[in-house]
């Protein structure tokens, strides 16, 4: 018998249906693969696992029993059912050997004592790949290491299933392998596991069986050896997916180097990177690359005034101070952030609101007494929503309730009528279905065809070596190594920004920093 | 211009902000059929006269709620302009012109402070406008000598008591002021700005809103529109007085929430906090009119502000 | 060890800065008075300053949850009106007294919790609504000031019993309650929903009722200083609450307590109550006009908090 039967689940929003009549099985001892694109279902479906909805019809199975009608996140954990989700649930504030027990703090005559606390964490952070003090505040820990914490802590309930998802979206590649050393462990315990991922070679290297979802409905489950990439993409957007990426610039012809748009000399940001030289140059995407948290975020951060800076920034070979957003936005460059929700969009604001914020200045002019014409901003917004193809009820909707690949159109889109020379996009796809993937490629390569100079960062090594036509590595905030042309290759990338090494002709490299 | 006006007041419809006018509409009309003097034309002149105190201090409340701030000052504001105009006025005589023009320019300058405390003191809001309403009540002990005076600025007792074709001068003040509160945050760049500010401010910023005047222009027109209402209670009871605002401190931020404007900023719409300080003001009329105790109206207005949010303003926000 | 030790300075910068503070307002202090450090004198000091301790106290508790109370001022001339007017004869009679005004401010707070929880109203606005529904209540059961608190132990508190400072204890005893407390489930429970709430369910907490506790522990010590108002005085005023909801946020944010729950420590917070009691004293004792008391609180209050966020951004970028 398995061990969780989800049996004909039904969910809708606000008469949206989400999931119609959904059935898997997961078994003991069974690591089960959960694909789709954003907006299938997944993570509504795990949320009926894992209590924090109810079914509008349809039930759960866990163990031979159904889950209550009064299911929650407590019961659940406390059935042994553990999860880690995509959106961080620590408290930054609390220690995190605090946040490991969270809930179910360990304690003694009534009262939690931190010694205590801490000793029982260590094994469970040993067993996740994690070498930090427990008494170290949560916040304090790079993005990857908090999911790791988050990890600990779904172990901490000693859970039969492990539910990951999109638990490894901000993990490096050793990260990534604790994490699945963790799922093996508990594989072979008799337990079993739900993975969520949008990076394929993850999902083929830790499953079992894959089940496929698209708009609320699966449409295949399969088992690992019958199928491949291109059979999952199939099923998961119902067509064959070919030129995800657009063809690359032409390489710089003759022997002299195009002039930069935007050069960079010796940027430091303190404490995240130090002495980066760019040269941005119209008409191509410069990627930087590296492990999770080498500095990439704040080079873009402070390329658009976000991040304090020093170092030496020239436009069109004249020296520029980017003190400020405005700075920035003032000489044309625009900024696409990684944390879109937060930075990127306004949620709780209509379409046409976030598309036209950056515009105001030409809607709103001091001759018309900075009234808004709201004939143009019309235009303007309809205009935008067919260029980019920004799937919206109307301009009136809120933002949050489009998915994530139209959030990150909204963020991209904004931009363009302000008629920017240099595009930073931190992450442009994390998190976001394969078809939306294509779209935001071309359009990017398109832009950059246009003229614009593109500087992308990405923890998707594949994504880099696709779209770029030249990638920065950076380890621990210095670049290390600069992959063009027929150099940029999947290998030569992981290696150069595991190794800290520019990956020389002959291979072997040289450390750059121990 | 007319037609942006049309569409932005069509945003009114489906809101919560026409919920306030919905239960304002029914309010008034039961209050007519089943309450004793509430039927008259002179009874309604004194509502929308009474309302128009607590609407002018309320729109500017507005104005600063919306991008996510918050003035506690405003009870501090409109007791300063009314003391000092008294003062003022009863010092050089005459119109009372010098008077309305120091008072008004004082206010200003507070919500300066206010903007700047919140803006480059990075002091939240909350605490940075409680702190300048808290100075401003012992500065006005001070300038006072606790006993503030009384003045008559003929000015200020016809806009407060006079009426034009039947019309209070006061109401007919306030609806200006709302328009030019309405162009300011629904129709302007500013209030584009106040918005998004209020919707969040990381983004704001990374989108180029200027925090900063945004900022400036919302506390001062908001210390402003207080103090306008200080003068107008100046003209309408003759005297001033140190806690004379104090009624309006919290009244302001219920009428404001009660409009459907959303207290942590970004949503909401102007107009419905002038039904939110008119259904305040009719349902205070009300309770008076019943006769029941101090304690007992004010158990049965809080009961009635909580049950009307439960009903149409609460957050759902994910 | 020397290491830890800077560590922990560090991470208490503001509590240092707020002691130092303080420190300097008591040597201002004994230059006025000499006798401020002895036994009569701490304690009618501490009578004077138990209320706002105590008020800043439970507002510190919402807080810590992410909340605010504008309703606290009217919660504790409540609780502050229940004591007197309930007329005490003897011992029992006054326990009684303190039991029902427990009970009645315990329940406000566990009212606003529950709309807090569950109605899906922001705090600043529930609260706020809230103290016109407490301030009326307390009308109703004390219109007028007046009610009596027996003369014993309005003796006992103020001078002295048997030398014993009683208001110090009271202080002492909720210090230590706290700390207890905050290393019990319940207490780790509170700064985990203040700190990350969704993230909290998630993890299997039951947050309203951690939310609604933690309101209703408000109250116990709103009560508690409504209740030390109503000794120290002798009677009851049904309009002297309003100061004290603006004083314990300001007492609150000057012990860095954050507004945005999670962070902070009681013990800062007793700290900035000591700061604002002392302040005003001070004002009264250099002569200078008591109007200015008002100034000189509200430009603290910016100045700390100006530069509490400056240092503090200093060392975060």
């Amino acid at each position: 018998m398995a061990l969780l039967s989800v049996e004909k689940v039904s969910k809708s929003f606000a008469g949206n249906r989400v999931l119609a009549d959904v059935s898997f099985e997961v078994g003991r001892g069974e690591v089960l693969a959960l694909v789709g694109e954003n907006g299938a279902g997944k993570s509504t479906v795990l949320s009926l696992i894992t209590g924090l909805l109810t079914p509008d019809s349809g039930r759960v199975v866990f163990d031979g029993a159904p889950v209550a009608r009064a299911w929650s996140p407590h019961r659940a954990r406390a059935a042994g059912i553990g999860s880690v989700h995509q959106e961080l649930s620590l408290n930054p504030h609390q220690s995190v050997a605090e946040n490991v027990f969270l809930g179910s703090w360990p304690s003694r005559r009534g009262l939690v004592r931190a010694r205590d606390l801490a000793a029982r964490a260590e094994p469970l952070l040993a067993r996740v790949g994690l070498d930090v003090d427990p008494r170290t505040p949560a916040g304090r820990l790079p993005l990857g290491r908090q999911q790791l914490v988050e990890l600990a802590k779904a172990l901490a309930g000693d859970p039969r299933l492990l539910i990951l998802d999109e638990a490894t979206s901000a993990l490096d590649e050793d990260q990534v392998a604790a994490v699945f050393r963790v799922v093996r462990e508990l594989r072979e315990q008799g337990g079993a596991a739900i993975f969520v991922s949008h990076r394929m070679a993850e999902l083929f290297a830790i499953s079992d069986r894959l089940t496929v979802l698209k708009d609320g409905a699966v449409t295949a489950t399969r088992a690992r050896e019958d199928t491949d990439h291109d059979d999952v993409v199939r099923l998961m957007v119902g067509r064959e997916l070919s030129d995800l990426f657009p063809p690359k610039a032409p390489p710089p012809s003759g022997e002299d180097s195009p002039e930069p748009l935007l050069r960079v000399r010796g940027l430091t940001v303190p404490r995240a990177c130090s002495g980066i030289d760019l040269d941005l140059v119209p008409g191509r995407i410069t990627g930087l690359g590296g492990l999770q948290g080498q500095g990439q975020r704040e080079v873009l951060r402070a390329l658009f005034g976000l991040a304090r800076h020093a170092g030496d920034l020239a436009l069109d070979g004249r020296p520029v101070r980017l003190a400020s957003p405005r700075d920035a936005i003032r000489h044309r460059i625009a900024y696409v952030p990684e944390d879109r929700k937060i930075e990127g969009v306004h949620t709780v604001r209509s379409v046409r609101d976030n598309l036209v914020l950056p515009s105001m200045r030409q809607l709103a002019p001091a001759r018309r007494l900075t009234t808004v014409s709201r004939g143009e901003e019309a235009a303007l917004v309809e205009e935008l929503i067919g260029r980019l193809r920004v799937k919206a009820a109307s301009p009136a909707q809120e933002v949050r309730r489009l998915s994530g690949g139209n959030q990150q159109k909204v963020a991209l889109a904004k931009w363009l009528p302000t008629g920017p020379r240099v595009l930073l996009l931190a992450e442009p796809t994390r998190g976001i279905d394969i078809g939306t993937k294509r779209e935001i490629y071309h359009l990017l390569r398109r832009l950059a065809d246009d003229g614009l100079a593109v500087l992308v960062t990405s923890g998707d090594t594949m994504e880099l070596v696709g779209l770029c036509d030249e990638v920065a590595v950076l380890y621990e905030g210095t670049v290390v190594d600069r992959l063009g042309g027929p150099e940029l290759t999947e290998e030569r990338l992981v290696r150069a920004s595991v190794m800290g090494t520019t990956s020389d002709a002959d291979g072997t490299g040289s450390v750059v920093r121990a | 211009m007319s037609s942006s006006l049309a569409v932005s007041v069509a945003g009114l419809r489906g809101s919560r902000a026409a919920w306030a006018f919905g239960v304002l509409g029914v309010t008034w009309v039961a209050a007519v059929l089943f309450a004793d003097g509430f039927d008259s034309l002179a009874s309604f002149r004194y509502l929308v006269q009474t309302a128009s105190f607590l609407g002018i201090v309320a729109i500017g409340q507005t104005l600063v709620v919306m991008m996510s701030g918050i003035d506690l000052s405003v009870s501090g504001v409109v007791a300063l302009s009314a003391v000092v105009c008294a003062k003022v006025a009863s010092g050089t005589g005459g119109g009372g012109a010098s008077g309305i023009a120091v008072a008004l320019l004082l206010c200003a300058l507070v919500g300066a402070v206010n903007a700047a405390g919140v803006v480059w003191l990075r002091v939240p809001p909350m605490v940075m406008t409680l702190a300048s309403g808290t100075i401003l009540a012992g500065a006005l002990l001070v300038y006072t000598d606790g006993s503030p005076s009384s003045a008559q600025v003929p000015l200020l007792n016809s806009l407060a008591n006079d009426r034009v074709l039947g019309i209070p001068w006061a109401f007919v003040l306030w609806l200006a002021l709302t328009a030019a509160a309405f162009w300011l945050l629904h129709l302007s760049r500013t209030g584009r700005y106040a918005f998004a500010l209020g919707a969040g401010e990381d983004a704001a910023r990374a989108s180029g809103v200027p925090p900063a005047s945004t900022a400036f222009i919302a506390y001062t027109a908001c210390a402003v529109l207080a103090g306008v209402a200080g003068l107008v209670l100046l003209g309408f009871t003759g005297t001033s007085s140190l806690t004379m605002g104090n009624p309006y401190q919290l009244l302001s931020i219920a009428s404001v929430v009660l409009g459907g404007t959303s207290i942590l900023g970004g949503r909401g719409h102007l107009l419905g906090t002038v039904g939110g300080a008119l259904l305040l003001t009719l349902l205070t009329a009300l309770l008076t009119s019943w006769n029941l105790s101090e304690g007992v109206r004010q158990v049965v207005l809080g009961l009635l502000i909580i049950g009307l949010l439960l009903v149409y303003a609460r957050e759902r926000r994910t | 060890m020397r290491e830890r030790a800077l560590a922990a300075a560090r991470g208490n910068t503001d509590l240092l800065a707020l002691a130092v503070l303080l420190l300097v307002l008591l040597i201002a202090y004994q230059h006025y008075d000499s006798s401020l450090l002895t036994p009569a004198s701490i304690t009618i000091l501490s009578a004077q300053f138990l209320p706002l301790i105590l008020a800043a106290a439970g507002q510190t508790t919402v807080m810590l949850t992410g909340g605010i109370d504008l309703s606290l001022g009217a919660v504790l001339a409540l609780a502050m009106a229940v004591f007197a007017t309930y007329d005490a004869q003897g011992a029992g009679g006054v326990i009684t007294a303190a039991v029902l005004a427990l009970l009645v401010a315990v329940g406000a707070g566990a009212v606003n919790g529950t709309l807090v929880a569950y109605a899906g109203l922001p705090p600043i606005v529930v609260t706020l609504a809230a103290s016109f529904l407490w301030g009326g209540v307390t009308l109703v059961v004390l219109p007028q000031p007046g009610g009596t608190v027996p003369g014993g132990l309005v003796d006992a508190y103020n001078n002295g019993w048997n030398g014993v400072a009683l208001p110090a204890v009271a202080v002492a005893v909720v210090l230590v309650g706290w700390k207890l407390l905050r290393t019990t489930r319940h207490g780790l429970a509170l700064y985990a929903v203040g700190g990350n709430e969704h993230g909290a369910y998630a993890s299997g907490l039951h947050t309203r009722g951690v939310k609604i506790s933690g309101y209703a522990l408000a109250g116990v010590f709103t009560g508690l200083a409504g209740i030390g108002l109503a000794v120290q005085t002798g009677s009851a005023d049904p309009t002297i609450g309003a100061p004290y909801t603006l004083n314990s946020i300001a007492a609150a944010v000057l012990g860095g307590i954050s507004f945005f729950g999670g962070v902070g420590r009681m013990r800062g917070t007793v700290l900035g109550a000591l700061v604002i009691g002392l302040l005003t004293n001070l004002l009264l004792f250099t002569g200078i006009s008591p109007f200015y008391q008002l100034v000189a609180q509200g430009v603290i209050l910016v100045v700390a908090l100006a530069l509490k966020t400056y240092l503090t951004r200093e060392a975060a970028v």
